[in-house]
């Protein structure tokens, strides 16, 4: 069987005024119908640039931008196609949401024109069809009055309310793949943990697979099957949520575990990773973490490669066989 | 990183503050009560965390506290002078009692100037510090937040988010600061970063004896950094006391739900817990609600809550109080 959405040593650079800069390097995942992906990792590691591409959504036509490797949805290879060809993928086979639902919301169009847009585009319904499978769908999100709410513009819906009109639009054409990129992270906790019930009932009804792009390592523990963590471009560990809470094998997931505040915690014990993820341009020879690394040794000046260490578990660290690392228990 | 603060008169006292603001919606002239009667006490060198969702007063108090904003009614004590009426050069000096840290340093630090230049600003200012003696305040501030001296000449632009924070923790420190006040001051930056700043804001605490206010929508932040947690709701405060009090045994239940709704980062207990998550969202401060203001999302609620408006009542010690009917039945 194929996975729904599978990723494959996918590399994306950039020529920017530092020549060119690979943003990611061979990143691969996949996930599967029904199943939750968590890519867990700081800001600068790569999570949304993966995504993006994956979406079709970086200028891939653009002189500045080289991309390689392989992105399939279902069987399909994503990665040659043209933007006109994407546009047909896009929003039906897969689709995205966003942090901040009112960036990403149209401000000068009502709620309901943007959640029929792609039902007409795609499924080609009439403006009537649309507008009752729209109020459907914001009925099936769990926004009150659905049938006064297409008329709204963003602007009158709280926060909570615009990511459930982006989930209501992102699901329109009932996609296979959902690719959710920090959608919880300008939410309050209480909307946050109402707004992570949505999208797993939503995985459970439709059985879509989800890509969660997250910083909280307590929203992955609540809400994903696999975790893939990523560190200044490339995925460093791979693994079940269990696996990697329990047994972490790479020493950057050791140390975001531990500096994970957590209520009732000893508060002696609130870890640090020193220093901060490099700049792509400056992306260090060898294991990209060494730098920042306790457990560094001279192997580290080798660039480690992505290995098997256990059923279903990668790391990618030199050492991990002769490293005994931390996990919550 | 914390040890509690020593019994002393308070440092600031807020009693009954109102702040009001008149604003137009759909063409329509309303009047939203943004805070609606709030006492709080911070006792120096004491850290008091300020918690509740988005609209519930928690920026809007502390930018009254700061004089940014007017009191509408009720009184705001700093080392027992009233600070919430002053004006001109009175205004002008408070601010070397109280600064304040915002969220994101790159829109309150001037892009155009040098952060070194940004740091001397309040000290030649306040104390009147000009050439060596200036640059030599300035160096020491720089290292007491952890950054290199050298640094002092570059731009906001050439820092990272954690080190921007830094430069603003030292430029409000620069005035030698009572009271420094942190609007959501770590929730911009990464897990690590964050942990790096709160640490300094201990280390601060116990070197310099300062107290902070430190507004937050994070409990897990609260839990490592505060002495005593204030759960504010729809303007109001509806639970105070020490922080492994309110958080250990919430006695609100809206501090209990905003707990429950905290992600578990542990995949095993995440599966266990069945999450009650409160349905809807905090209520239009232009009109709130007659009773208890978490009465229309509370399980709990029974008539009287929607009826009467309930008052403080202790929990176990004086020192840990709540608003709710209901809180010795639960």
């Amino acid at each position: 069987m194929n996975a729904a959405l599978e990723v494959a040593n996918l590399s994306v650079s950039f020529l920017t005024d530092k020549g060119w800069v690979q943003a990611t390097q061979d990143v691969s995942f996949s996930v599967d119908a029904g199943k939750i992906l968590g890519i867990v990792g700081e800001s600068g590691s790569g999570k949304t640039v993966s995504c993006l591409a994956a979406m079709g959504l970086l200028e891939r036509e653009s002189s500045r931008l080289a991309a390689g490797g392989s992105i399939r949805l279902g069987g399909h290879e994503l990665l040659g196609l043209s933007s006109r060809e994407f546009q047909k993928v896009r929003g039906d086979q897969i689709a995205m949401i966003f942090q901040e639902p009112m960036t990403s919301l149209n401000p000068a169009f009502t709620i309901g024109n943007q959640v029929a847009e792609g039902l007409r585009r795609h499924r080609g319904l009439t403006r009537k069809k649309a507008q009752q499978r729209t109020i459907e769908l914001l009925e099936m999100v769990g926004i009150s009055d659905p049938k006064a709410t297409v008329y709204y513009y963003p602007h009158a819906l709280s926060g909570g309310m615009r990511q459930r009109a982006m989930i209501a639009m992102a699901l329109a054409c009932e996609p296979q793949v959902l690719v959710a990129d920090e959608p919880t992270t300008a939410l309050d906790v209480t909307v946050q943990a109402q707004i992570l019930d949505l999208i797993r009932s939503m995985r459970d009804e439709l059985g879509i697979a989800v890509v969660l792009i997250t910083h909280d390592l307590g929203v992955i523990a609540e809400m994903c099957d696999e975790v893939a963590v990523m560190y200044a471009g490339q995925v460093v560990e791979q693994a079940s949520v269990d696996e990697l809470f329990e047994h972490p094998s790479h020493p950057y997931t050791e140390g975001l575990l531990a500096s994970m505040p957590r209520l009732g915690s000893n508060r002696q014990a609130l870890g640090v990773v020193p220093g901060r993820v490099p700049a792509p341009w400056a992306f260090p020879e060898g294991c990209r973490f060494a730098p920042r690394c306790p457990y560094r040794g001279e192997i580290c000046s080798n660039p480690p490669e992505l290995q098997p260490i256990a059923d279903g578990h990668t790391s990618a660290c030199n050492r991990v066989a002769e490293l005994h690392l931390e996990g919550i228990r | 990183m914390k040890t509690s603060g020593p019994d002393l008169a308070p440092l600031l006292r807020v009693e009954g503050a109102q702040v009001h603001f008149r604003t137009t919606r759909f063409g329509r002239r309303r009047t939203v009560q943004a805070v609606r009667g709030v006492n709080l006490e911070i006792v120096s060198q004491e850290t008091v965390a300020l918690v509740g969702e988005s609209g519930s007063g928690k920026t809007t108090l502390a930018r009254a506290i700061m004089g940014l904003d007017p009191l509408h009614a009720g009184s705001i004590m700093l080392d027992q002078h009233r600070i919430d009426n002053l004006k001109g050069a009175a205004l002008r000096s408070l601010r070397s009692k109280l600064q304040m840290v915002f969220q994101d340093p790159y829109s309150s630090l001037n892009p155009s100037l040098s952060v070194g230049a940004s740091v001397a600003e309040p000290i030649r200012n306040f104390f009147g510090y000009s050439g060596k003696k200036l640059d030599g305040a300035v160096e020491e501030l720089f290292e007491r937040v952890g950054l290199l001296a050298e640094h002092r000449h570059r731009y906001p632009h050439e820092f990272s988010g954690g080190q921007r924070q830094r430069i603003a923790i030292a430029r409000a420190l620069a005035v030698q600061p009572q009271l420094v006040i942190c609007d959501e001051a770590v929730s911009a930056l990464d897990v690590s970063t964050q942990n790096q700043i709160l640490s300094l804001l201990g280390d601060l605490q116990r070197d310099l004896g300062v107290a902070f206010l430190f507004v937050t929508h994070d409990l897990s932040v609260v839990w490592h950094i505060a002495h005593k947690v204030a759960v504010m709701y729809l303007g109001e405060l509806v639970e105070f006391g020490p922080v492994d009090d309110v958080l250990l045994n919430p006695s609100h239940p809206y501090t209990q739900s905003l707990i429950a709704a905290v992600p578990v980062p542990d995949p095993q207990l995440a599966r266990q817990q069945h999450r009650a998550t409160i349905a809807g969202e905090v209520p239009d401060p232009a009109n709130p609600p007659s009773g208890c203001s978490f009465a229309s999302r509370c399980p709990h609620s029974i008539s009287r809550c929607s009826q009467e408006s309930p008052d403080w009542d202790f929990v176990q010690t004086p020192n840990w109080r709540v608003r709710c009917h209901l809180h010795n039945e639960l």
